[in-house]
C-alpha cells in the first residue's frame, strides 16, 4: 500500500494558506541565504582563466605523437615551455574549423597540405618562415605547402603511389602491354570510387583535374574534359575487364597476397598489409613506376603532410620556434621516419633513407607526382567523380556522356 | 478503494472537491519545503555568479536574459501552485539551453554567409588578410637580425647585411621609421647585437611583446616598398605586400593591379567586380541563402525522387522496426516459453555495439564478390547488393531494420507489461481469441502510448544521415540526373552533397537554409499525422 | 494481505504449467503455441547476432582484418584485448570509466528530467500543453546539420564563466546530453502515464497527497518497467554517442568509448580493426550487464502487482 498522510480536515485549508504564505516569505530569504553563501564560495573557486602561454597544444595522430615526443621533452626543458601533444581522431582539420576561431584549438595542427587552401581562405593558418632552413626540404613538398606566394606548413612526409608487383612475376618495369593477363588490384572502396588512385590513369590519357595558370598556381578551372572522353571509354571497355568496382583494401590485399593478381596500385601504406604477408622489403616484392596506359605521361597526385600554425595560437613565436628549431631538424626529422615510415620531406633524412627499398622505390615512382591542388575548389570534385568512375565501370551509361555530365555538375558544385 | 482497483476503466463515484484544492497539490511537507529552498539556492548562487562574470565580460544581453530565467524559476518555485511550471521548469531549461538554442542558431545563420572563407569576425579577417599579406621576396637573402629597443622602449631591427663579411653593413629601423645605417654597432659572432641608443631586447621580452614586434614591417628607405620581417627574432628577410589594408578607408588595395577591394556588405572585402579577398567574415545576408536554394537548378531534378524515397526509408523503417520489436515482444512474453532470458539478449545485443561499426560491418557483408553475404549465406551467388538501385535500398532498409528492431523490442516489452493483465484476462474470460485480444485489446492500449515514439523514429529516419553515408554513401549513382545524386540518397545526404562541397567548402549558411526548408516540410508532415492519428488526445 | 497470498498462488502455478507443458500437450500441441516460437526465435536471433559474431571473431583474429576470407574464428588469441589495455597512448581503461559515468549520470538525469514533464504533461492542463507536446517532438526533427558548431561555441561561452562545466569536462557534456532529455523520453513517458488511470490520482488526491507525492510515490512506481527501459535506452544511446563527445572532449585520459576506440580505425591507411573490435566486445558489456540487471524490473510484471495496490 501506498501511504499518504491523510489530513483531510476542510476547515484546516485556510489556516493552512495563511501559514503557506508565510513560509513561502521565509522560502525566499532562505533561499537567498543559500544564494549568497554558495555564490562566495563559486567565485573563491573559479579563478579567472589565465592565458596559458606557457603550454603549447600540437594535435597529432598517434605516430606523430610517438615520433615528437622526445622534441617536445627537449623544448621544455629548453624554454620551460610544455608541448602537449593531442592524438586527435576523426578530422582534426574539420574540428580546428569550428575550434579555431573559438579560441580552443591547438597552436600547431598536423595536417595534409591539400587543405592548406581552404585553410588560408578561413584565416585559420599563418605563414611560417622557414628562413635559410626551407632549402633543406624537398622542393615538391614546399610548393605544396606554398598558396598564393606563402610557404603554410612545415613538410615532414611526401606520399605518392607506385605499382607494387609480385617480383616473380613481374621482374621488370612493366609497360601497360605486358600487364594484361597478369592482373591489377586497384580498391575503389566497396563502391564509392577512389578518384585519387584512378588519378595515374585518367592523366595518361591527358585528363587532368585543375588548369593551372602561366605560374603553375593551380586554378579552379576544371581541365577534365582534356582527354576525358577517351578515358571514360577505356574505363567502360578495357577497365571495367581489369578493375572490380567492389574491390576494397582487404580484396586487393588478398588478391596480391594469393596470387590471384600480379600488381596492385598504391602506396607506402601498403607495407605490411595483410597481417605482414605484403612485405615491401622483403623482394618478394618490387615497387614500379605506374605505366601509361592511355599513351601519355602518367602524372599522380604527391601528398605532403606537415606542421601548420594556427593563427589563433597564443604564441606564435614559440609555436615557430619548436616546429622550425626543434622539428626541422634531420635528427628529429630521421626519427619521425623511423617511427613511422613516412617517407621524409626533409632533403638529408630522405638521402639517409634513400636505402630503404620503400623510400627508394616509392621516390622514384613519384617522379614525375605533382602536389594535389589544394585549391578550395577541390574538395567540391571528389564524391561525383569517384561516384562517376563507378557508374562507368559498372557501363551504367554511356561514358563519354557521363563524364561530361560530371564536369557539368562539378563546376555547378564549385560555382556554389 | 478496492473497487478502482480491479477495474479501472470504470469511473469511481465522483467526489465534489473545489477546483483550487486539487490544483494547488495539497499541503507540501516540511523536509520537501527544505530541500526545495536549498537546491534552489544554489542555483540562484550560480545564477548570479555567471551573472556577475558575464557583467564583468561586457555581455549584458546574456546577462539579462539569465536574470530573467533565473527570476521566473524563483518565480515558479516560490509561488504556490503553478504546478506544470514547477515540473516542466527543469527539462525546459535543459532544453531551451542545448535544443531551442541550436534550431536558434541554424534559424541565424541560415542568414548569413557563414562557411569556407567566412568563419569568423572581421578584426579576425583583417588581422589574417595583412599576416599573409607580405610574402618572400623570391631568391631574397636571409640576414642576422636583433631585435633592439630605443630609450622609449619602441622595439627596432637591427639587420647585420653580411653580403660581404669583411664589410659588414649594419640597418637599423623600426615601425615607420625606414631602415638606415647606423654605425659603431657592436659585432658578435659577425652579428650587430647593439648600436649605440639601441639596446639588445631578451628574447623573453621579445616573446611578451610578440603581438607588437612579429607583425612589424620596416620598410626600405627606397620607397620600393621591400620591408624586412623577422619569423623568430634571429634572422630576417625582405618581404613584400600582395595587399595595403586602409583603415580609415575600411578598404583593401591589391598591389599588383592596384584594384580596389571594400566592404559591400557581403562579408569581405570586394572589387566593383565583385571578386572577393578572403578570408572574409560571417556577415548578414538577408535571404541570399533561400533564394540560393529554392533557386538551384542542380537540386531540382533529383528532389521529388529524393523526397519519396526518405520519406519511404524512414516510414518502412519505422513500421518494420516496430512490427518486428513487437511481435518478437509479444512472441518472448509467454511465460512457457524457455529460454526467454537468452532470447531477450540476443535481440538486444545488436543495440549494444556502436551504431557505425555495425554499420561498417554490414557495409562489407554486402560486398559483391567477397561479402558474407553473397558468398557464405546464399552460397556464393553474384547479387550486386550496393550497386543495383532497389538492391541498395533493400540493403539499407535491412541494416537500418537491424539497427532498430531491438529499440523497439524493448519499448514494446516494457510496454506490454504495462498492460493490466486483468485487461486481457477479462477479453478472454469473454471468450476472445488471441488475435482478438491483441486487436482490440493490447494494440490500442500499446499505441496510446507508443505512437508518439513512432513518430519520433520517423523524424529520427527521416534525418538519419549516419546510416546512409556510411552504408552506400548515397550510391549507386542515379545516372540520368545531372547531379551526382545517388538512389539511396535521402534529403539531408543530398543537402550535404550541395551545401558541403562547394568551391569555397562548406556552406554553413546554405546548409541552415536547406535544413530549415526540410523542417518545415517534414515539421508539417509530422503536424498533420499527429492530428489525424490523434495521439495528442488524452485517453483518460 | 490479498496481494501476497495471489503472487504466491501465481508464481506456483506458473511453476507447475511450465514443468508440464511438453508432457501435458503433447509435441503436435506444443510445436503449434511454443514450438513455434522457438523457430522464429532462433531465425531472429541468427540475424540478430551473425554481425556480432563477426565483430567478436574479428576481436580474437591474430590478424588486423575483420572480415578475411569470410571464415569465422580463422585464429584464437587475446592480444588485441591486451593491447587495450597496454597502449599509454590510448587509456582505455579510463576510457571506460568515462563512459560509465558519463552515461550513467547524463541517463539518470535524463529519466529524471523527462519524467518530471511527462508527469506535467500527461496529469496536468494547462495553456500551451499542447503546443509544449508538439513543439517537444517537433524540435527532434530539426535536421542538426549545425548542432555541433553550435554546442561547441556555446560551451566554450559557458566555460569563459563557469571552467568547471565548459568545453572539454564531463559535466560539460552530461550537460549538454540533458538538453536532449525532453524529447523521444518525454514523450515515451508521457505515453506511458497516461495508460495509469487517473482515478488513482485522484483517489490520492482525496486522501491528502500532495502532488510530489504522488509523483514520486505512485507514478513512478507504476511505471518503474518503463523507466527501467527509458533509462537503458538512454544509456546505450548515449554511450555510442560519438559526433558530440568527439569534440567537446580533447585529453586522451577524459575521452569516451566511443570516441577512442574510433581512433583505431580512424587513420584509413592503419585501419586497427581486431583491436577495435575488442574494444567494441568490452564496450557492449556494461550495456549487457545492465540490461540483465534491468530485466527483472523491465519484464517483472511490477506493474500489474503494484495497480492491485
Amino acid at each position: 500500500m501506498l501511504a499518504y498522510p491523510g489530513n483531510k480536515q476542510k476547515n484546516e485549508i485556510s489556516q493552512r494558506k495563511v501559514k503557506l504564505v508565510k513560509k513561502n516569505m521565509r522560502g525566499a530569504f532562505a533561499a537567498g541565504a543559500i544564494a549568497l553563501t554558495a555564490m562566495l564560495t563559486f567565485s573563491g573557486c573559479a579563478s579567472d582563466p589565465k592565458p596559458t602561454t606557457d603550454v603549447l597544444d600540437i594535435w597529432v595522430d598517434k605516430l606523430e605523437a610517438v615520433a615528437l615526443e622526445g622534441s617536445a621533452a627537449k623544448f621544455e626543458e629548453e624554454t620551460g615551455i610544455k608541448i602537449n601533444l593531442v592524438i586527435k581522431e576523426g578530422d582534426p582539420i574539420e574540428d580546428f574549423k569550428v575550434a579555431g576561431p573559438a579560441g580552443e584549438g591547438p597552436d600547431v595542427i598536423l595536417g595534409a597540405h591539400d587543405k592548406v587552401g581552404a585553410l588560408v581562405a578561413d584565416g585559420l593558418v599563418a605563414p611560417i618562415d622557414l628562413g635559410s632552413k626551407k632549402g633543406d626540404f624537398r622542393e615538391n613538398a614546399i610548393a605544396a605547402f606554398t598558396y598564393d606566394s606563402n610557404l603554410y606548413g612545415m613538410p615532414y612526409t611526401i606520399e605518392n603511389i607506385a605499382l607494387v608487383c609480385n617480383t616473380e612475376k613481374v621482374p621488370s618495369q612493366p609497360t601497360w602491354e605486358d600487364l594484361k593477363g597478369v592482373g591489377v588490384a586497384l580498391s575503389l572502396n566497396g563502391g564509392t570510387g577512389d578518384p585519387y588512385h584512378m588519378y595515374s590513369i585518367q592523366t595518361s590519357f591527358g585528363s587532368k583535374v585543375f588548369k593551372r595558370d602561366a605560374d603553375g598556381n593551380y586554378t579552379s578551372e576544371l581541365d577534365m574534359a582534356n582527354g576525358g572522353a577517351e578515358f571514360a571509354n577505356w574505363l567502360a571497355t578495357e577497365g571495367a575487364e581489369v578493375l572490380d568496382p567492389e574491390s576494397t583494401w582487404d580484396s586487393s590485399v588478398a588478391a596480391l597476397a594469393d596470387g590471384t593478381k600480379a600488381c596492385w596500385i598504391t602506396g607506402p601504406w601498403a607495407q605490411g598489409a595483410g597481417d605482414g604477408a605484403i612485405d615491401l622489403k622483403s623482394g618478394a616484392y618490387s615497387i614500379y613506376s605506374i605505366p601509361s596506359v592511355g599513351g601519355q605521361d602518367s602524372v599522380q597526385f604527391m601528398g605532403s603532410r606537415g606542421f601548420y600554425i594556427s593563427s589563433y595560437a597564443t604564441d606564435k613565436l614559440y609555436a615557430q620556434k619548436f616546429v622550425v628549431d626543434y622539428v626541422g631538424t634531420e635528427e628529429v626529422q630521421t626519427a619521425m621516419f623511423e617511427a613511422g615510415g613516412r617517407i621524409p620531406a626533409h632533403k638529408a633524412a630522405f638521402e639517409a633513407a634513400s636505402e630503404d627499398p620503400i623510400v627508394k622505390g616509392f621516390g622514384a615512382a613519384g617522379v614525375k607526382a605533382e602536389p594535389m591542388p589544394a585549391i578550395p575548389a577541390m574538395a567540391a570534385v571528389w564524391s561525383a567523380w569517384g561516384a562517376t568512375e563507378i557508374a562507368i565501370l559498372q557501363k551504367k551509361g554511356d561514358p563519354a556522356e557521363l563524364w561530361t555530365k560530371m564536369i557539368a555538375d562539378i563546376e555547378a558544385a564549385i560555382a556554389g | 478503494m478496492a473497487k478502482t482497483e480491479l477495474e479501472p476503466t470504470t469511473k469511481p463515484a465522483k467526489v465534489k472537491i473545489r477546483r483550487g484544492q486539487l490544483d494547488d497539490g495539497g499541503t507540501p511537507s516540511l523536509h520537501g519545503t527544505i530541500i526545495k529552498i536549498i537546491l534552489l539556492g544554489l542555483v540562484d548562487a550560480a545564477a548570479l555568479f555567471a551573472f556577475m562574470s558575464l557583467i564583468s565580460q561586457s555581455n549584458f544581453g546574456i546577462a539579462a536574459l539569465l536574470a530573467g530565467v533565473t527570476l521566473l524559476m524563483n518565480f515558479v518555485y516560490l509561488k504556490r501552485g503553478l504546478l506544470p511550471g514547477k515540473y516542466l521548469m527543469p527539462g525546459l531549461i535543459f532544453m531551451a539551453i542545448f535544443q531551442v538554442y541550436v534550431v536558434g542558431f541554424s534559424g541565424y545563420i541560415a542568414f548569413t554567409n557563414f562557411g569556407g572563407g567566412h568563419m569568423s569576425s572581421k578584426e579576425d579577417s583583417i588581422t589574417a588578410i595583412q599576416q599573409s599579406s607580405a610574402f618572400p621576396v623570391e631568391g631574397a637573402t636571409v640576414y642576422p637580425l636583433t631585435v633592439v629597443e630605443n630609450a622609449e622602449n619602441k622595439p627596432f631591427y637591427l639587420i647585420t647585411i653580411n653580403d660581404d663579411p669583411e664589410h659588414l653593413k649594419v640597418l637599423v629601423g623600426g615601425k615607420d621609421v625606414p631602415l638606415a645605417e647606423v654605425t659603431g654597432a657592436t659585432i658578435e659572432e659577425g652579428k650587430a647585437v647593439e648600436a649605440p641608443g639601441y639596446t639588445e631586447m631578451k628574447f623573453k621580452e621579445f616573446a611578451d611583446r610578440q603581438d607588437e614586434i612579429l607583425p612589424m614591417r620596416v620598410f626600405l628607405n627606397d620607397g620600393s616598398g621591400l620591408f624586412y620581417k623577422t619569423p623568430n627574432g634571429e634572422d630576417a628577410t625582405q618581404y613584400q605586400d600582395k595587399v595595403i589594408f586602409n583603415a580609415t578607408e575600411d578598404s583593401v588595395l591589391r598591389v599588383e593591379d592596384q584594384v580596389l577591394f571594400t566592404d559591400r556588405g557581403h562579408g569581405a572585402y570586394e572589387s566593383a567586380d565583385g571578386e572577393m579577398i578572403l578570408p572574409g567574415w560571417r556577415a548578414e545576408v538577408g535571404f541570399d541563402n533561400f533564394v540560393k536554394a529554392v533557386t538551384n537548378e542542380r537540386i531540382r531534378e533529383p528532389l521529388l525522387m529524393v523526397t519519396l524515397w526518405t520519406f519511404a526509408f524512414a516510414l518502412l523503417t519505422v513500421f518494420f522496426t516496430f512490427a518486428m520489436g513487437l511481435g518478437l515482444a509479444m512472441l518472448f512474453n509467454d511465460e512457457r516459453i524457455r529460454g526467454r532470458k537468452i532470447y531477450r539478449i540476443a535481440m538486444v545485443l545488436p543495440y549494444a555495439f556502436p551504431a557505425f561499426l555495425s554499420a561498417l560491418i554490414w557495409q562489407s557483408m554486402f560486398n559483391r564478390k567477397e561479402g558474407f553475404i553473397n558468398q557464405v549465406i546464399l552460397g556464393g551467388m553474384d547479387i550486386s547488393w550496393l550497386s543495383d538501385p532497389t538492391l541498395a535500398k533493400v540493403a539499407v532498409l535491412l541494416v537500418n531494420f537491424w539497427l532498430g528492431f531491438p529499440y523497439m523490442f524493448l519499448i514494446a516489452t516494457g510496454a506490454l507489461q504495462s498492460i493490466p493483465a486483468e485487461l486481457t484476462e477479462s477479453a478472454k474470460i469473454d471468450g476472445a481469441s488471441a488475435w482478438q485480444q491483441f486487436r482490440y485489446v493490447k494494440l490500442p492500449l500499446l499505441l496510446v502510448s507508443v505512437s508518439p515514439l513512432l513518430i519520433g523514429s520517423f523524424a529520427f529516419n527521416f534525418n538519419n544521415f549516419t546510416l546512409i553515408y556510411l552504408v552506400t554513401g548515397g550510391g549507386p549513382k542515379v545516372v540520368e540526373a545531372d547531379m551526382n545524386v545517388g538512389h539511396t540518397d535521402i534529403l539531408i545526404t543530398l543537402v550535404y552533397k550541395i551545401a558541403f562541397n562547394t568551391g569555397s567548402g562548406a556552406n554553413y549558411g546554405l546548409a541552415s537554409a536547406f535544413s530549415i526548408l526540410i523542417f518545415l516540410v517534414v515539421g508539417t508532415i509530422s503536424y498533420i499525422g499527429f492530428r489525424r492519428t490523434r495521439t495528442l488526445e488524452d485517453v483518460n | 494481505m490479498e496481494l501476497s497470498t495471489k503472487q504466491q498462488e501465481k508464481q506456483a502455478a506458473k511453476a507447475v504449467r511450465q514443468l508440464s507443458t511438453i508432457k501435458h500437450m503433447g509435441l503436435g500441441k506444443w510445436m503449434s503455441q511454443i514450438g513455434w516460437r522457438h523457430v522464429v526465435g532462433i531465425v531472429v536471433v541468427i540475424y540478430a547476432l551473425f554481425p556480432i559474431v563477426y565483430i567478436i571473431s574479428g576481436s580474437v583474429n591474430p590478424g588486423g582484418t575483420l572480415t578475411s576470407g569470410n571464415r569465422l574464428f580463422p585464429g584464437f588469441t587475446f592480444d588485441n584485448y591486451i593491447a587495450l589495455f597496454t597502449d599509454p597512448y590510448r587509456p582505455f581503461a579510463d576510457w571506460f570509466k568515462n563512459t560509465l559515468y558519463v552515461s550513467t549520470v547524463a541517463s539518470l538525469g535524463s529519466v529524471f528530467l523527462s519524467s518530471l514533464a511527462a508527469y506535467a504533461f500527461s496529469r496536468m492542463r494547462f495553456i500551451g500543453r499542447r503546443v509544449g507536446l508538439l513543439s517537444l517532438i517537433l524540435f527532434q526533427m530539426f535536421p542538426q546539420i549545425l548542432a555541433l558548431v553550435a554546442i561547441f561555441g556555446l560551451l566554450v561561452e559557458i566555460g569563459k564563466v563557469f571552467p568547471a562545466i565548459g568545453n572539454g569536462t564531463h559535466i560539460g557534456l552530461i550537460l549538454v546530453y540533458l538538453g536532449g532529455a525532453l524529447g523521444g523520453n518525454t514523450y515515451l513517458m508521457y505515453g506511458f502515464f497516461n495508460t495509469i488511470p487517473k482515478e488513482l490520482d485522484e483517489a490520492a488526491k482525496i486522501d491528502g497527497a500532495t502532488h510530489t507525492q504522488i509523483f514520486f510515490g505512485m507514478i513512478l512506481r507504476l511505471t518503474a518497467p518503463i523507466l527501467a527501459v527509458i533509462f537503458l535506452l538512454s544509456f546505450i544511446g548515449l554511450s555510442s554517442d560519438f559526433i558530440l563527445a568527439s569534440i567537446l572532449l580533447e585529453k586522451p585520459e577524459d575521452k569516451t568509448l566511443a570516441v577512442g576506440l574510433y581512433g583505431y580505425i580512424a587513420d584509413k591507411m592503419n585501419q586497427e580493426w581486431t583491436i577495435f573490435a575488442a574494444g567494441a566486445v568490452l564496450a557492449s558489456l556494461p550495456i549487457v550487464g545492465l540490461f540483465l540487471y534491468l530485466q527483472k524490473y523491465i519484464v517483472s510484471g511490477l506493474t500489474g502487482g503494484a495497480v492491485k495496490g
